[in-house]
């Protein structure tokens, strides 16, 4: 017997949610590429403090 | 950086004055009212300057200012972006994170703690105008209560949960200003992005570092 889960995410989920899957893999692929800005911030400030302090 | 500093700190300085005064005047008269039947008089201070110190002050700061400044990054390099401007950077061999984004979130995670500070300090004493205004309690007694109340670790964990979001809240804004497209209606929607994105995510991360200063004391 198919399961409401089985349903969801199964690939007649796909066609049932399609506009929740993509804005959930859109919010990824935000968290993602800020994640990066954010590191790459955080690497220049450690850059900053260490010729600060040298 | 200075000018960012200026901009970001001392021009939020009255938002962050108004907002902060009018919340502890507001606290100090709900507590007032809901703790009558047990003498809630007597507790307004310690409850006043703890709930704005731990709490209120950080966030209702992060947001205000949040909004403000982080609308106006967004505007700006949204605009660059559209212009064509940071491509022109870029052909100039100008590394535009270093030029406009590190210096921006650098200085909202400087500038919001010490705001924090202000907007504490000025909502204690909006609590203190309503405490005898208002009620008839004396003003040494206020501050008395609220300086026995307030330890070390409440003002730190307030002060330091704003330094993650003044971090977020520049990489917000300087992230949707770099993706944005579409000429002024791009502008627009990356604007309202970062107000939306900005205060979510500032009220999310409160509750798990509040959970993390709790754990470590």
């Amino acid at each position: 017997m198919t399961s409401a889960v089985d349903v969801a995410s199964g690939p007649s989920g796909r066609r049932f949610f399609p506009r929740a899957r993509a804005k959930f893999t859109g919010t990824m692929a935000y968290v993602g590429e800020l994640s990066q800005l954010g590191w790459t911030v955080l690497q220049m400030s450690f850059e900053g403090l260490m010729n600060a302090t040298s | 950086m200075i000018a960012q500093f200026e901009s970001i700190g001392v021009r939020s300085l009255s938002i962050v004055a108004i907002t902060s005064l009018f919340i502890g005047m507001v606290l100090a008269l709900q507590t007032a009212y809901s703790l009558a039947e047990f003498g809630g008089k007597l507790f307004i201070g310690k409850v006043v300057s703890l709930s704005l110190v731990r709490e209120l002050a950080p966030v209702l700061m992060s947001l205000m200012v949040g909004g403000r400044v982080g609308a106006g990054m967004t505007a700006e390099i949204g605009t660059m972006k559209v212009t064509e401007q940071i491509d022109a950077l870029r052909a100039l061999a100008t590394n535009p994170i270093r030029k406009l984004v590190f210096p921006r979130v650098f200085s909202t995670t400087v500038m919001f703690p010490l705001l924090t500070i202000i907007s504490c300090f000025v909502g204690i004493m909006g609590g203190l105008v309503v405490a005898t205004g208002n009620l008839h309690l004396d003003a040494s007694f206020y501050l008395r209560s609220v300086i026995e109340t307030v330890a070390f670790n409440d003002l730190a964990s307030g002060v330091m949960k704003t330094l993650f979001f003044g971090f977020a809240i520049g990489l917000i804004a300087c992230f949707n200003g770099l993706r944005t497209t579409g000429g002024a209606d791009g502008v627009g929607r990356a604007t309202t992005m970062t107000v939306v994105s900005g205060a979510i995510t500032v009220l999310i991360m409160d509750f798990f570092l509040t959970k993390l200063f709790l754990l470590i004391g």
